[in-house]
């Protein structure tokens, strides 16, 4: 057979008078269809931009519909031939478009269409579906789309079309032989027939229990059995309509989840580490192509079930962890998190889903600076709160890994990740906040101290407490307020200490009120005394700091309930400033229940 | 059937060469003229010369052979009895003429001696419009030609019988066809696989178009077993089975596709196993079964990496993997975290097991009959089939399907070749005679049972079914026989 010939070559040796043609068609006809298909080629071009409830694409559709109608009121049909790249009317090229990207004969020809027709009565929804469903094809990679399956399963009334000739690949291609009985054996000699064949004591036993029936008629025995039969297979109403749910659960079944739940069944099954390391570089392609799709819960299903996966073999197959391991490896590999990136970019709405951080999440610690990333791109505050939402929860699987990021830098996603280090109130995490209280020009120092304040640990307390003596107010004052007490010996050295360092006296009243509540929340006698020190008779200078001091003391020794805070402030009493004088008694009377009695 | 009618197959001689030289002549001018005629006129010159051209072709064929008539005969040309033979070049040609002929439901096409240039003008410029072959434009054609008067080409009219033995010779084709492509793509590496999907495709188009115009004789043609390789011939089997099942059962164009395709490839994963297992007489030890049992593994890992080039969907992955799952703890697979067993592969189990149980296998002292295996699959444990497409698949299979031999009470025997329309008739359907009362062979007609004597009784009823291994009666050849 010759290889070199197109199985539709038309050479044929025998042709003695070939054609040549010596003039064109109809120019008017030609003209007609040359319009038709330049329309045609408008509206699938705009359908490329616009939706086809677009004006621009309706305009061009309209037209192409209208020319088709009109040129079929004068001919039977429109009968395209489908070349490479073009298409011919009667021999005539009416359409070519040689860019195989943008040729609409090019979608048709791959698939082996060889013509296409348009009858009287196309209707326009006939020829709107024709356009969505090149349109549909035109978006597929070539491989992905068959525009002759499509139309086929359309099946169009006015819209016809030849392909591939099966009776020409019979030809071409037959590697089993049709079988062919032998006419001899058939139809010559007998059938081997014996006596009781005819009767239903023949050779077929009848059925167990149906022994009442031996002496049926066998016509009737027939009849019954069809009748058994057509009541065994008859629906009832019931079922018929289970069956269509069932039907129509099977037609919402997401492929991608079918296929997802069948990798990892065929991983879970595999025979060998050979089958076991196929069928993961196959999921990884897998998870690749669902992320394209934005298919972000079951993308992190699957991350999910692989790391699941890795948990159970770790003692159940050890073998199989390498292959596993590399597989989650390769998930946090820069290369993926940047297909994971750039699929998101481009459709930013997707990277707002629960589902895409919750597939991050699966993908650990390296898909901490995607986040970082896309809140820069957005700064959606919603996004904001998705973040931190996920570096809270990140925090209670790998909080290590986490806090390295908040080195990496200074921008408003690294407040998210110290509030849900803070709103962890994990204790781990209180060595990292304290090394960012360190860097004194961090930017959200505050944040940090506000973080360590909802950490319920010695050691953050002491954190803040170091920044008491900050030479900024706002930070020192954040610092008073996030101090959260705990009554360790340490910490009122530290304390005392602050509030008897000269500086104190020059610190605003808030503060002062803040500090001398903290220490008097140690509730005793060296706190009292410290704090009873500063009620004292003010002089002139600074007459009134000292009077706000006295008075605040007084204040934070009413509330110590032990009776040295209730001595000094009795003793107090009698000093001779009328307002501290006043304030003792009224801090003392609702002790001893006197009234307050004015001087 | 009168089997003296045939033409005579083109033997060596000289005489018949010139014929067959003649025949495609002529049919190559007539293919010539009708290009011809799309573009020109036919007063054009250069048309007008083919046509005299045409014209003294078949004067010079009068000369020497005496006579020029063409004769369609099923998938040939005929031209003066003997047949047309074509090469890939004239192809076009063979396949223009049998297109054009078929819409025009001509059954042959006589030129007579005294045939003048007008007459051959007025039928080839019929000829020549284009038709897509509906009753109406047939009918039209006839009439034209009728009243153009053109008494010196006469026409015959494909019979009923001829249209149907067609398709049916088409279904055929198909069925070969299919077998073929399987063979191929079991055996091909990866990127040839991609390349010839699409003639998997194409092919199980054909077969949904040909069960949508007549599922019977496609389902007749199931009942070819164990020919060339018993894997290919199963699973076109089971294919052809599960898209007539898939059809009842009312699933859109789309879905039958992809079953057709899934169910192509069930067993895909068997391709791999030692044949000395597949085909072991007698009972499989453990590890045997074992190996057996890993075949749909198998499978769903080779479709995987034709799913990854966008060749099969994952519906396919499904029906190879599940065609053996029972939900439970008995089946295999058995899944780990899965659930659901997919309606595809439900459909494909059950037309699986049918198959597979009227087939005749080293392993099992007989194959059963289509009657025998159905009953088997209903008396089944309910949780091993979908009991809801069992149903249906009982109800599309019926009493007496399609290929089962049946004794009537004439003690003729017979065999089932096509199944009533009506479940009210269902043991009526219309049957091939294979043998006279006196159980001789013959080559009988196709008689309906629902045709009735004078005295409204039946002619002929179905008395039982009777299993054709008994006998030594191999059901398919029956199907071949009818349309070779």
């Amino acid at each position: 057979m010759p290889s070199d010939k197109g199985p539709l070559s038309n050479s044929d040796p025998n042709r003695d008078e070939p054609i040549s043609p010596v003039s064109l068609p109809d120019p008017k006809e030609l003209k007609a269809v040359q319009t038709i298909l330049s329309f045609t080629e408008k509206t699938f071009n705009q359908l490329k931009i616009f939706p086809f409830r677009h004006d621009n694409v309706l305009n061009f559709f309209r037209r192409t519909h209208s020319e088709i109608t009109a040129f079929l009121r004068n001919h039977p049909q429109i009968d395209l031939e489908i070349k490479e790249t073009a298409f011919t009317y009667k021999d005539e090229i009416v359409l070519s478009e040689p860019d195989i990207k943008k040729s609409i004969p090019f979608l048709l020809f791959k698939d082996g269409m060889q013509s296409l027709v348009f009858s009287i009565g196309l209707q326009e929804k006939e020829l709107e579906d024709f356009f969505l469903i090149l349109h549909e094809c035109s978006q597929l990679p070539p491989e992905e789309s068959d525009t002759v399956y499509s139309i086929w399963e359309k099946n169009f009334a006015h819209i016809h079309h030849t392909a591939t000739d099966l009776m020409l690949l019979m030809r071409v291609k037959s590697e089993v032989q049709p079988y062919e009985p032998d006419p001899a054996d058939m139809f010559m000699g007998s059938v081997n027939w014996e006596e009781g064949d005819g009767s239903q004591e023949g050779k077929k036993d009848p059925p167990p229990g149906d022994l009442d029936h031996q002496e049926e008629n066998p016509e009737n025995k027939l009849q019954r059995e069809s009748e058994q039969l057509t009541k065994k297979s008859a629906l009832s109403k019931e079922e018929q309509s289970t069956l269509q749910r069932m039907i129509l659960a099977s037609r919402k079944i997401n492929p991608d989840d079918e296929l997802t739940a069948l990798y990892l069944e065929i991983l879970y099954m595999a025979e060998n580490e050979e089958g076991f390391t196929t069928s993961i570089n196959s999921i990884a392609e897998h998870l690749r192509s669902i992320i394209k799709k934005n298919d972000f819960a079951g993308a992190a299903y699957l991350v999910g079930s692989i790391r699941e996966m890795e948990h159970e073999y770790i003692h159940q197959n050890p073998a199989r962890l390498p292959p596993l391991q590399g597989c989650i490896k390769s998930l946090s590999d820069p290369l993926f998190l940047d297909h994971v990136r750039k699929t998101v970019t481009s459709d930013p709405v997707s990277a707002q889903n629960d589902e895409f951080l919750l597939l991050l999440n699966f993908l650990g610690p390296a898909s901490f600076s995607l986040i970082r990333d896309l809140y820069n791109a957005k700064k959606s505050d919603a996004f904001y709160l998705k973040a931190y939402h996920f570096f809270l929860k990140a925090l209670q699987s790998d909080p290590s890994s986490l806090l390295m990021q908040l080195s990496i830098g200074e921008d408003d996603i690294s407040r998210a990740v110290i509030t849900a280090l803070g709103d962890s109130r994990l204790p781990k995490t209180v060595e990292t906040l304290s090394c960012l209280l360190r860097n004194k020009n961090y930017i959200y120092l505050e944040d940090v101290i506000h973080a360590l304040g909802k950490i319920d640990h010695v050691d953050a307390v002491r954190a803040i407490l170091s920044l008491i003596g900050d030479s900024r107010p706002n930070i020192r004052f954040a610092a008073l307020k996030n101090i959260v007490f705990h009554n360790s010996p340490s910490l009122q050295k530290d304390l005392e200490a602050h509030i008897r360092y000269p500086g104190f006296q020059t610190r605003s009243p808030k503060e002062k009120i803040l500090l001398l509540r903290l220490l008097g929340k140690f509730n005793n006698e060296r706190a009292s005394t410290l704090i009873g020190r500063f009620i004292r008779k003010p002089g002139w200078i600074h007459r009134k700091k000292n009077l706000e001091l006295a008075l605040i003391s007084i204040s934070v020794l009413e509330k110590m309930t032990i009776p040295v805070a209730k001595r000094e402030l009795e003793r107090k009493r009698k000093l001779k400033n009328n307002k501290i004088r006043r304030a003792c008694r009224k801090a003392t009377a609702a002790e001893t229940g006197q009234p307050v009695l004015k001087d | 059937m009168d089997r003296s009618i045939k033409p005579k197959d083109p033997g060596k001689s000289e005489l018949e060469s010139q014929a067959i030289r003649y025949g495609i002549q002529i049919l190559n001018k007539a293919h010539s003229i009708s290009k011809s005629l799309k573009i020109y006129d036919s007063n054009n010159s250069l048309v007008q010369g083919l046509i005299q051209s045409m014209q003294d072709t078949l004067q010079q064929v009068f000369q020497t052979e005496g006579a020029a008539s063409f004769l369609l005969h099923q998938d040939q040309i005929f031209f003066n009895q003997s047949k047309l033979k074509f090469s890939y070049s004239s192809y076009p040609i063979y396949k223009y003429f049998m297109e054009e002929c078929l819409k025009r439901e001509i059954g042959s096409l006589q030129f007579k001696s005294d045939i003048q240039k007008k007459d051959l003008e007025s039928f080839l410029n019929a000829f020549s419009k284009k038709m897509e072959g509906t009753p109406e434009e047939v009918k039209q054609f006839h009439d034209t030609l009728r009243r153009s008067g053109t008494p010196s080409i006469s026409l015959t009219k494909l019979s009923i019988e001829e249209k149907k033995k067609r398709k049916q010779l088409g279904a055929k084709k198909i069925y070969f066809l299919s077998m073929s492509h399987l063979k191929d793509v079991f055996k091909m590496d990866e990127a040839d696989k991609k390349s010839r999907m699409i003639t998997t495709k194409r092919l199980i188009m054909a077969i949904y178009d040909n069960i949508l115009d007549d599922s019977t004789f496609l389902l007749g043609l199931t009942t070819l077993k164990n020919y060339d390789d018993y894997t290919l011939n199963h699973c076109v089997n089971v294919s052809i089975l599960a898209l007539g099942l898939g059809k009842r059962l009312g699933l859109d164009k789309k879905e039958l596709v992809e079953l057709g395709i899934s169910s192509f490839f069930h067993d895909i994963g068997k391709v791999s196993l030692p044949i000395e297992i597949l085909n072991k007489p007698g009972k499989l030890d453990e590890e045997e079964r074992k190996i057996i049992e890993t075949h749909p593994l198998r499978g769903a890992e080779q479709l995987v990496s034709m799913l990854q080039e966008g060749i099969v969907t994952p519906k396919a992955i499904n029906v190879a993997m599940e065609h053996h799952a029972v939900s439970g703890s008995r089946g295999y697979p058995r899944y780990v975290k899965k659930k659901n067993i997919d309606i595809f592969s439900k459909i494909v189990k059950i037309v699986d097991v049918f198959d597979a149980l009227t087939t005749k296998r080293p392993y099992r002292k007989k194959d059963f009959t289509r009657e025998e295996a159905l009953n088997i699959l209903l008396d089944s444990d309910p949780e091993d089939y979908d009991p809801l497409i069992l149903k249906m698949f009982a109800g599309m299979i019926g009493i007496c399907p399609v290929g089962t031999l049946v004794l009537l009470n004439t003690d003729e025997l017979a065999i089932v070749f096509e199944a009533s329309p009506t479940s009210a008739e269902m043991l009526r359907p219309r049957v091939k005679l294979i043998t006279d009362s006196d159980k001789r062979k013959i080559d009988g007609d196709i008689v309906d049972l629902t045709e009735k004597t004078p005295e409204g009784r039946a002619k002929r009823s179905i008395v039982k079914s009777l299993d054709p291994a008994d006998y030594d009666i191999r059901i398919a050849d029956y199907f071949m026989e009818h349309i070779s």
